[in-house]
């Protein structure tokens, strides 16, 4: 296992049996600061395979290493624990808690990984000040957006306050389920170069996944997950 | 665990409050000695006498009170008529005499408690024991040196009239007010428990 | 604490269903705690209301209807006891002191009472204190009157007020003794007893205004008697509502009391205070648990009803749980949420019902006072008022933790994607 491996998966089954598997891969593989793509539908398992990155569902067979760390051998609290600490996630819509305004939501994985507030808050900065720069980078430049209720941002807007979300105190994985979808066209390629600008800034791994084989040209590698995935479809 | 575990507690819990709620007020106690009789130390259970009293304080009984010649008068006296006490010739009904050698006593003794007075709390601080049920409301009383007047260092909750109780404490004969016509037993109370 | 706030911002999101559990809540639980502060001071005002006194005498009826007429001034006697009677018992050697009474006029909605010296001096209340005077002192001239302290807040009486008495016990009475007029010559200190709403006159005053009363009726023209006249007659009482004796030797009391229950002259009662009291309470205790019950369900009610509004909010929460799962947030914290929620709209409610219980107090103080003699105080919840509040908490944290273990279930089973 590489210093440069971010996710690393072996022979990884999910299932409730024989006949009912929904995931059967061999092997995955993601580098340190690599942007991929998978491709594939609903229904082809991509759910289940984001689940098991990011330790919140246990394959039944098959080992699932993250950052060089066996995800296999800790336990649930763990688990949950170095999720926080370094995975964040981006989902198609209904990112944001709607009860929380735009500052909380984007400060809220702070309250959950220690490590992550640490690495925010170097160089003095206080979570508002933090936040407030990481909505700069995402093209949300009114400060009075802050205080604002979640709700009443626009789609566009709520899914580049959950990328600003899923930056803030550097994660090393940011994992997208799906986060253009609600998006229009022109709004979609936006998104994804300042997701890819942000990034690039921390060396942040990007895994994104989508049925949308329009965006995987701006992608170092795309793969097919029903190719991935041996279970039939 | 499934999802009915929670519910079971709940229903549990409410089954809990509902017999609480369900608690009858204070009835007579099945096995109340039959009126007119004094409760005798010695017929306690040999297991029960054991549980309750080590054996540190003296029990003594209701007769014990009495002074050795009174005890014949007592038995040989039929009903005492008290209709005729407020004619002015007539004269004390039962006697005053006490005992002197239980002055200063420790001692225990079961009986009835009437309560003489509560504090606000509604604890009792006073009451009268007595050797048989129904003394204050429709039989013929028992003589005075067959009363004890009891006052609790410490209130206690407030008992009923049915029970018996075993009273312990420090015994006095000696007059406690100063224009009492004649002398009585006063019981200062550590303890109260139930007569099993 | 990040669930705490989470569940404090969740509620006050959704504050309008909040407010309206609150509420409920708020309501149930004003009601038992009010059914049981009325139940404590019930038995405080009733049982503090006399004390030191042996034993209580009336003509023959009931113990319980004699200790309330006779102590609470509740109800009416159905007899009374003749003069000759009360000073033939008296006499016996054992009685220390005796204070007679004589009950059945009123003035204004406030009962008469007819009475000597001796109840100033040796009546006795919450143990041992004394009846004071906050300024006159008792009766002298045949028509002083002595008031109580209610009376004289109620009624804006000062020393001197000229008052006339009624004949009868309501508000509102036909026949006024108008002719024979009292001064209040002392006004007593507050006792939190039925002293406080008694206007007191001598016994001989009583049948100085009855004096030319035939037939139930003041005498017209000339056979009427003014109250000059009636100071010059003879007003040795022919009969009195009751009596209250003081013994030597409280060893007696047992005697005298069979002594007067089998008076041979005229049927008499006499009770001991403390014992009747204890009977008026067993039939009372049992109106007190249900009402407790029923109070109490009502409670249970009102936590059902939380319940069931965290329920119906739980479905479109799925997400809400799947995004804090995302965030590494553990299943157990998804519980503690839930519960949290349940925890402060308890909180909340009980808070807000002990402030209602409180204020309704303050409202209807004077009228229970009024109507049922029970002086309600304002104090500090008792120690089985606080017992009584926790449980309320801890129940409500019961019923939570339903919503909350669905959504930890589900939570385990959704992860981050909800298959809608």
């Amino acid at each position: 296992m590489s210093l440069k491996s971010c996710v690393s998966l072996r022979d990884i089954r999910f299932g409730f049996g024989p006949q009912q598997d929904v995931l059967n891969i061999a092997a995955l593989d993601v580098q340190r600061g690599e942007r991929l793509f998978i491709q594939g539908p609903s229904g082809s398992g991509k759910s289940t395979l984001l689940g098991v990155i990011g330790g919140v569902l246990t394959p039944t067979a098959g080992t699932v290493t993250v950052l060089g760390e066996s995800l296999n051998a800790m336990s649930a609290a763990r688990r949950d624990r170095f999720r926080a600490d370094h995975i964040g996630f981006v989902f198609q819509q209904f990112n944001l808690l709607p009860y929380l305004n735009v500052l909380d939501n984007v400060t809220l994985p702070l309250e959950f990984s220690p490590l992550r507030r640490k690495r925010a808050l170097e160089g003095g900065q206080t979570p508002a000040l933090v936040a407030k720069e990481l909505l700069r980078m995402l093209d949300l430049n009114d400060s009075r957006l802050l205080k604002r209720a979640a709700t009443e941002l626009s789609v566009g807007q709520q899914q580049r306050v959950a990328v600003a979300r899923a930056l803030i105190g550097s994660p090393e994985l940011i994992i997208a389920d799906e986060p253009t979808s609600a998006l229009d066209t022109d709004t979609r390629e936006r998104f994804l170069t300042l997701l890819f600008d942000a990034c690039a800034q921390s060396g942040i791994t990007v895994l994104f996944v989508s049925h949308d084989h329009t965006l995987k040209g701006a992608f170092d590698r795309v793969l097919d997950l029903n190719v991935l995935n041996a279970v039939p479809a | 665990m499934t999802h009915r575990t929670p519910l079971l507690i709940l229903i549990a819990t409410c089954a809990a409050f509902a017999a609480w709620a369900a608690t009858p007020v204070t009835a007579p106690v099945v096995g109340t000695p039959a009126i007119g009789a004094p409760v005798p130390a010695s017929k306690v259970p040999q297991a029960v006498a054991g549980k309750i009293n080590p054996g540190k304080v003296k029990e003594i009984e209701w007769i014990d009170l009495l002074p050795p010649d009174e005890l014949d008068a007592l038995m040989n006296n039929t009903n005492i008529d008290h209709s005729k006490i407020f004619d002015p010739k007539s004269g004390d009904q039962g006697s005053f005499n006490v005992v002197s050698a239980f002055d200063k006593q420790r001692l225990r003794i079961p009986g009835y408690i009437v309560p003489i007075d509560q504090n606000a709390e509604g604890k009792l601080t006073e009451f009268f024991l007595v050797p048989f049920f129904g003394a204050c409301i429709h039989v013929p009383p028992p003589p005075p040196n067959q009363i004890i007047y009891a006052r609790l260092k410490t209130p206690i909750e407030m008992t009923d009239i049915y029970t018996p109780f075993w009273a312990e404490g420090t015994l006095y004969t000696k007059r406690i007010e100063n224009d009492l016509a004649a002398s009585a037993y006063t019981l200062e109370v550590d303890k109260v428990e139930v007569y099993e | 604490m990040i669930t705490l706030k989470l569940a404090l911002r969740s509620l006050w999101n959704r504050r309008f269903t909040a407010t309206l559990t609150i509420l409920t809540i708020a309501l149930s639980v004003s009601l038992l705690l009010g059914v049981d502060k009325i139940r404590e001071s019930a038995r405080e005002s009733f049982t503090q209301t006399v004390s030191g006194t042996d034993l209580i005498v009336g003509a023959r009826s009931g113990p319980i209807q004699l200790l309330l007429y006779a102590v609470f001034r509740i109800g009416d006697a159905t007899n009374n006891v003749s003069w000759e009677s009360y000073q033939k018992i008296i006499k016996h050697r054992q009685v220390a002191w005796a204070i007679p009474i004589s009950l059945g006029d009123s003035h204004r909605g406030f009962r008469v009472l007819g009475t000597t010296d001796a109840y100033f001096e040796h009546l006795r209340y919450r143990q041992d204190r004394k009846l004071e005077f906050t300024s006159g002192a008792p009766f002298a001239d045949l028509y002083d009157a002595v008031i109580g302290a209610d009376v004289a807040r109620e009624l804006k009486y000062a020393l001197g007020q000229k008052i006339v008495v009624a004949h009868g016990a309501a508000v509102v009475n036909l026949q006024q003794h108008d002719d024979k007029p009292f001064t209040v010559v002392g006004i007593l200190k507050p006792t939190g007893t039925p002293a406080d709403r008694t206007v007191h006159v001598s016994l001989q005053a009583i049948e100085a205004i009855h004096v030319d009363w035939r037939g139930g009726t003041r005498a017209p023209g000339r056979y009427a008697v003014d109250a000059e006249k009636a100071r010059t007659m003879a007003l040795e009482p022919k009969a009195i509502t009751a009596f209250y004796l003081g013994l030597k030797s409280k060893i007696a009391t047992f005697m005298i009391q069979r002594g007067i229950n089998e008076f041979p002259e005229e049927p008499l009662l006499a009770i001991m205070p403390a014992v009747a009291l204890q009977q008026l309470w067993n039939l009372l205790g049992v109106a007190e648990k249900a009402l407790l019950v029923i109070a109490g369900f009502v409670v249970l009610t009102g936590l059902l009803g939380m319940l069931s509004a965290i329920l119906t909010t739980l479905n479109e929460r799925r997400r809400e749980m799947a995004i804090l799962r995302s965030l590494g947030a553990r299943p157990r914290h998804i519980f503690v949420l839930m519960i949290s929620e349940a925890g402060a709209l308890a909180s909340a409610g009980v808070v807000l019902g002990v402030g209602l219980t409180y204020a309704l107090i303050a409202l209807t103080r004077p009228l229970l006072e009024a109507r049922a003699g029970i002086f309600i105080s304002l104090d500090v919840l008792s120690m089985n008022q606080w017992l009584i509040l926790l449980g309320i908490i801890a129940s409500a944290l019961l019923i939570g933790a339903v919503p909350a273990w669905l959504a930890y279930r589900r939570t385990l089973n959704d992860g981050m994607t909800i298959r809608t």
